[in-house]
């Protein structure tokens, strides 16, 4: 995993400065919906051998669904633009796949499922597809018009949901403008070493993490620095 | 973790001998790996504003020199609250009465020295490691953040979430059958037994758990009609797109299942074979070991079975083991493994394979 430097400095370090005082809303305590990911959800089925939605796509505010580079069984998940263009796509474990133990029957794809589809939205799609085997065939099973959807998050934004800002403590902590966990480690930081917590952050915002070095930081400090700021896998 | 040659000691005669010589025993004293890992944990892992916690760090050295000496020191809330000189190395605290509905962040850092001696040369070196954790305090009633709408309570927060893997746990209403709030107290000491007494001390997942962030669901699902069960209809809702993997947690003993690597089921009764097992097909997609009905599938990097006999001798070959070692563990499908492990029967007792220790591996340093 490569990690680069790291979304979250870079919020605290703008949200601390000029970036935040451009808030016209004076909203110093709401949560930076950027921050989280913007997601489309739509929940579907498969019910003799037909895959249909059963409720309607909805834009929320959540963490992306994480990218599989090698799913058991591909399925894959595309939203396209008005005129057809692929706007992005994630390939996702077999819908159907079932492992279950000391099975008594020889093994076969689930007949009836629930699946809840997610993609991370990009651009203004206008539909959503899913492909079930797309090994074996590029045909969507499912097309899901998004263009309602779109229109409301056009107006309103995405859905909030509350689980997803408090699921991870440096995204609610941007709630108080306040990086939960860099803010411990730097604490720690500051508490052993003659830094002051600002002059740490210039370093990090200068040099990112290869800026510790020079601090003399203590081993372990200089980790809990490094492993308290948000990573972002390729 | 860093790692430090600090300190050269050769018998008097040898002292001045060249430095390559030197560089060399360096060289190999950095690859014989004397490292040190270390892992905190805290318990109750549910706890509540009322309970205390106890903390516990523990270290293990890596390679084939000793420790001569360590230190463990343990943080909570910023506080250095304890240090120890032997692993494990435990603190009581709390209550935290004033993180009710908060984060409680603490960590652990260990110093070590190491010595290692070969052919009467004795060659030093040190190496230290953190390891940090975070829990949410919910009320006494278990609620956590209910006020802003939250429905989960963060159990045992590793890192952050864009690269870790989110399991949310779940319950079945059959825990149920007293009230729904004596419902969620059984789950959830459950589940603590589960994240504390047997995820996080075995093999391959101790140390890692920086890859791991578990929360528990305060609604059920059901399992009435078996495994994998059905998840609470607000589910998805309420959690979207941050969590990875359901774990259903139920009372009644029936055949548990993984569906799609993202839904699995499990017993919440103490050391039942299905925790882990299920826990890994999800989480790190690893397949089965045992000879069955049951699906086969071959994961694209470090898989723990092979769908030939010539992948699985490739692997063998490259890794400098054995090829003759792999064996048709069942028809068309080849592997390495003998006796009981945790792909074959599930209990916490029994070991990983070494494809299997080598798959999470891999998916450890992946995510």
């Amino acid at each position: 995993m490569t990690n680069f430097w790291t979304a979250a400095l870079l919020i605290f370090l703008g949200t601390s400065g000029a970036v935040w005082a451009q808030d016209t809303n004076g909203a110093t305590t709401d949560i930076r919906p950027e921050t989280l990911g913007t997601v489309i959800i739509v929940p579907i089925e498969f019910q003799q051998g037909t895959w249909r939605d059963i409720a309607d796509p909805e834009i929320v505010h959540c963490r992306p669904p994480r990218l599989d580079p090698h799913p058991i069984g591909r399925s894959r998940i595309e939203i396209r633009d008005e005129a057809g263009n692929s706007l992005g796509f994630r390939d996702v474990n077999d819908p159907r796949m079932v492992l279950i133990e000391s099975p008594q029957e020889p093994w076969a794809p689930l007949n009836e499922t629930q699946y809840v589809v997610m993609i991370e939205l990009r651009g203004q799609p206008e539909k959503l597809e899913f492909i079930y085997d797309y090994d074996r065939s590029t045909t969507p099973e499912l097309t899901i018009d998004l263009s309602e959807v779109m229109g409301d998050y056009n107006l309103n934004g995405a859905k909030r949901v509350a689980n997803c800002e408090n699921a991870d403590p440096p995204f609610t902590s941007i709630r108080d403008q306040n990086l939960f966990v860099l803010t411990y480690a730097l604490d720690q930081a500051v508490a052993r070493s003659a830094w002051t917590k600002d002059q740490i952050l210039n370093r990090l915002s200068l040099q990112g993490l290869t800026g510790l070095r020079d601090l003399n930081l203590p081993d372990t400090v200089e980790q809990l620095v490094k492993e308290s700021t948000l990573q972002i896998p390729d | 973790m860093l790692k430090m040659l600090s300190l050269l000691t050769l018998p008097t005669p040898s002292r001045f001998h060249s430095a390559a010589i030197t560089s060399l025993l360096a060289l190999w004293m950095l690859n014989a790996g004397c490292t040190v890992e270390t892992q905190i944990k805290h318990d109750p892992v549910l706890a509540t504003s009322t309970d205390t916690i106890t903390f516990t760090a523990e270290s293990e050295k890596r390679g084939s020199g000793s420790i001569v000496s360590q230190e463990i020191r343990i943080y909570v809330d910023g506080a250095h609250v304890q240090t120890c000189a032997a692993s494990p190395c435990s603190y009581t605290g709390g209550p935290y009465t004033a993180l009710e509905d908060e984060w409680l962040v603490y960590h652990t850092e260990v110093d070590a020295d190491f010595e290692l001696s070969l052919l009467g040369i004795t060659l030093a070196n040190s190496d230290s490691d953190i390891d940090l954790g975070a829990t949410g305090i919910s009320r006494p009633n278990h609620t956590w953040k209910a006020a802003a709408g939250v429905t989960h309570i963060p159990a045992r927060w590793g890192a952050h979430t864009s690269g870790n893997t989110n399991v949310l746990f779940q319950r079945s209403d059959d825990y149920n059958s007293v009230s729904d709030q004596d419902g969620l107290e059984q789950f959830l000491g459950d589940l603590s037994l589960k994240i504390h007494g047997l995820l996080m001390p075995k093999e391959n997942i101790w140390g890692n758990m920086n890859d791991l962030n578990l929360y528990a669901y305060r609604r059920s699902g059901n399992t009435d009609s078996g495994c994998p069960g059905v998840l609470n209809s607000l589910t998805i809702a309420e959690t979207s797109a941050v969590i990875d993997d359901h774990g259903m947690v139920h009372v009644t003993n029936f055949q548990d299942c993984t569906v799609s690597f993202n839904i699995f089921s499990f017993e919440g009764a103490s050391n039942t074979q299905a925790f882990l097992h299920e826990f890994l097909h999800s989480t790190s997609k690893q397949a089965d070991e045992y000879s069955g009905l049951t699906a086969y599938f071959q994961a694209a990097n470090e898989p723990n079975i092979f769908e030939t006999e010539a992948n699985c001798q490739t692997e063998q070959v490259n890794k400098g083991r054995d090829p003759l070692d792999c064996w048709e563990f069942h028809p068309s499908w080849w592997g390495t493994h003998t006796g009981t492990t945790v792909m074959t029967n599930g209990m916490s007792t029994h070991p990983f394979s070494t494809e299997s220790t080598e798959r999470q591996g891999w998916w450890f340093d992946a995510w």
